[in-house]
């Protein structure tokens, strides 16, 4: 596949991804605990089985720059709370990828530490430790949606041809 | 997915639950709450058991909060998501906290 080829691809898993985090941030309603569905991490997943690590890269970081730019929150505390969240998010992702996990475990592992490395800005913002002490109600959810979020990326997975 | 797999996440979860009830048994001969914000100036500091109503200003509206049978709870908060209301009331078996980003407060329980 060539160069102009792949950058059409991932222009448009990225177009998609900002799409879905917008759609979940105005439509969707938020649970308690600010747990929330998190459908932008399947262009991620599906990103990372169709082409390699570094496209991800780039289709996250534009979901998370692009996503808060639109939404007038950019350079707030809600961007580096988010930014904190797909960093660890990503970063277990690749080492998912690299252990060739299933894709639904990738998305439960990459859910997980996407909510604690949110969870680490806002307790680095404060100064204390105490949002910590919601870790194991952020395990059961992303345990939850990471299971919906995988089978969603699989059935892409299994649908798209490129 | 396969069976290693399924293991480690039965055991994540095992440790969630264990975790929980670890943190609800250390924390239940806690009595005394602080609102505090970003930089870590307290703004407030309430007793638990006593039944009450607090009005603090936030950075964005006004933030109340209501004590009531040793539980306390944020309610008819000026902020766009209101994440903070959604936790409910919190008391120390369930020491979550209370935390206003747009407002600048966070709701904790301490000794």
């Amino acid at each position: 596949m060539n160069k102009t080829r792949k950058l059409a691809y991932v222009t448009m898993l990225s177009a998609l991804a900002i799409v879905i985090n917008i759609i979940e941030n105005s439509f969707i309603p938020e649970l308690p605990m600010g747990i929330r569905f998190g459908l932008a991490n399947i262009m991620a997943l599906v990103t990372i089985n169709l082409f390699s690590s570094k496209e991800m890269l780039v289709v996250n970081i534009m979901r998370v720059t692009l996503g808060n730019l639109l939404a007038g929150t950019i350079f707030g505390t809600r961007f580096f709370i988010a930014f904190g969240g797909i960093v660890l998010s990503s970063i277990s992702l690749i080492i998912t990828n690299k252990l060739k996990c299933s894709v639904v475990f990738s998305s439960i592992v990459s859910a997980f530490f996407h909510t604690f490395g949110q969870i680490a800005v806002v307790c680095f913002i404060y100064g204390t430790t105490y949002m910590f002490s919601a870790i194991p109600i952020y395990i059961f959810s992303s345990v939850a949606t990471g299971v919906l979020t995988g089978i969603i990326a699989t059935s892409v997975l299994k649908r798209v041809r490129l | 997915m396969k069976k290693k797999e399924i293991v480690i996440v039965v055991i994540g979860l095992i440790i969630a639950a264990l975790s929980y009830f670890a943190i609800s048994f250390f924390n239940a001969n806690k009595t005394m709450c602080t609102a505090k914000n970003a930089k870590g100036d307290v703004l407030l500091t309430f007793d638990i058991n006593e039944d009450n109503y607090y009005e603090l200003e936030g950075e964005y509206g006004i933030f109340h909060i209501e004590v009531k049978n040793g539980e306390c709870r944020a309610i008819d908060v000026d902020c766009p998501n209101h994440n903070c209301v959604a936790v409910g009331w919190i008391s120390p078996s369930n020491p979550l906290p209370i935390v206003c980003i747009p407002n600048n407060i966070v709701i904790t329980i301490d000794e």
